[in-house]
């Protein structure tokens, strides 16, 4: 599995490297994030001229919900690096998702399904970061743990009646 | 005299010449406030940075052993020539044999507690472990032990008692104690657990238990990691496969306030083990850990105790 391991002396268990020193609450990145996400949409709504706010958004939702996909993204990935063959193409089924609605809720929409540009982003996204990953991952062959604890029992059950 | 005094000491005593220049006193006041602002500007804006490299930085997976969950064993005063093997369950550690271990001791028998891979260090540690590592852990100490005694008696608990039946399926045993160990749980969704383990890593545990486990001071986790848990079934499921070898004694307790997966775990200990001595022990009152909680504790030791002299 996963190769972010702390080293520590096999025989006696004790840390040989220490632990980083830094680290944060929880809600830490969260809070980055939302404090980030209030700020552009404060610029959004503020008025270029005039003194009444205008709470039509014009473009800091797309901004906003970009970075909050791209954020679940890393803190899946953060705590899952092996699993990337499946949470890159979630993430990137998330992204093909939100620029589907980027294309249709603005400009000329008289392309397939309504959308003019993004079909030629969403198909090599799809296929590059959706599917390939997942292909390559099936293609791959590797043995199940239950193969592996199988083949381990046999092997020593083997070494077993040949000893005796 | 005072007057003299004052103005002797208000007499400049360093030469012009060697006096600080212009601008080597400009540039020390600038290098001063320099370092003022980059001070400052350090101090507010060193955690943001932090954070922010923190929101990528990768989880790193502890692997260090928690003193009190380290493997122990105890020597005999005089030893009648048995060793005996206890392997704790899933998410628990050998904390759970201290109190038995020293009674079978005082019995004669070489007692040791081993820990299984990937216990009693960090749960995100055991998230990388399935069936193989446990396996292999208990083949070690068995191995270990066997150099120095012939006739090992192994005592399991959940997990431990499984592998410890698997384990009897190649080498020799004269007894196994099973603890409330699964041998097929029904839990059909249990195969998408590594799956899920993707996006939801952690299944926490009830809170009751959490805080029994801390009021005891066992180095337990406090949730489960998802991609070891099928780990359980598929000890269960090679154990299935290679039961007409086993060929030990088995003691069974079953735990009466346990998990409602583990109800028909003595009907199916019965079906695949038709051809082996099978004892079976209903314990009523008694949760799942059975060697630390329960008004049964000591009964239990007792037949063990008992069941292993005879």
């Amino acid at each position: 599995m996963t190769e972010n391991i702390i080293k520590v002396c096999p025989n006696c268990g004790k840390r040989l490297q220490k632990r980083p020193t830094y680290s944060f609450h929880y809600w830490g990145t969260i809070s980055f994030v939302a404090i980030i996400s209030l700020m552009l949409l404060a610029l959004d709504i503020i008025p270029e001229s005039g003194s009444k706010i205008d709470w039509n958004l014009d473009w800091a939702h797309w901004t906003v919900l970009g970075i909050w996909i791209f954020y679940l993204s890393v803190q899946l990935l953060r705590y899952n690096v092996d699993y990337g063959w499946i949470l890159i193409p979630f993430a990137g089924v998330l992204f093909s998702i939100f620029f589907y609605f980027l294309d249709i809720s603005d400009g000329n929409n008289s392309g397939f399904l309504g959308l003019d540009w993004g079909w030629y982003l969403i198909i090599p996204w799809i296929t590059f970061v959706v599917i390939l990953p997942i292909f390559a991952r099936i293609a791959r062959n590797q043995p199940e743990h239950i193969e592996i604890l199988r083949d381990f029992v046999d092997q020593l059950e083997d070494e077993f009646n040949n000893g005796n | 005299m005072e007057i003299e005094r004052r103005e002797e000491e208000n007499t400049e005593k360093i030469s012009l010449e060697k006096r600080e220049g212009f601008f080597e006193y400009v540039k020390r006041t600038v290098v001063r406030e320099l370092r003022f602002v980059n001070d400052t500007f350090y101090s507010a804006f060193k955690d943001l940075f932090m954070l922010f490299a923190w929101m990528f930085n990768v989880k790193v997976t502890d692997n260090y052993i928690r003193k009190e969950a380290e493997t122990f064993e105890i020597e005999p005063k005089s030893s009648n020539g048995y060793a005996i093997i206890g392997c704790h369950g899933f998410l628990s550690t050998p904390q759970i044999f201290e109190e038995i271990g020293p009674l079978l001791a005082e019995n004669g028998y070489y007692f040791r507690a081993i820990r299984l891979s990937g216990h009693g260090t960090s749960v995100s540690h055991l998230a990388t472990k399935a069936g193989e590592d446990w396996f292999s852990s208990v083949v070690w100490h068995y191995k270990d032990i066997s150099k120095k005694y012939d006739k090992i008696i192994y005592i399991g608990h959940s997990l431990g008692g499984t592998l410890g039946m698997l384990l009897g399926t190649i080498y020799p045993l004269e007894k196994i104690i099973a603890l409330a160990s699964p041998i097929q749980l029904p839990i059909k969704s249990a195969k998408y657990a590594r799956f899920v383990s993707a996006f939801i890593k952690y299944w926490p545990r009830s809170k009751a238990k959490i805080k029994a486990n801390r009021s005891k001071g066992l180095a337990t986790y406090e949730k489960s990691p998802l991609y070891a848990t099928y780990g359980v079934f598929e000890v269960g499921q090679i154990l299935i496969e290679r039961a007409e070898k086993l060929r030990n004694d088995i003691l069974y307790f079953h735990a009466e306030l346990d998990h409602f997966s583990y109800k028909d775990q003595p009907e199916l200990m019965r079906k695949y083990f038709e051809n082996i001595n099978l004892e079976i022990v209903y314990c009523e009152d008694t949760p799942h850990s059975m060697l630390v909680y329960g008004p049964k504790k000591m009964e239990i030791y007792n037949r063990i105790l008992n069941w292993i002299d005879d």
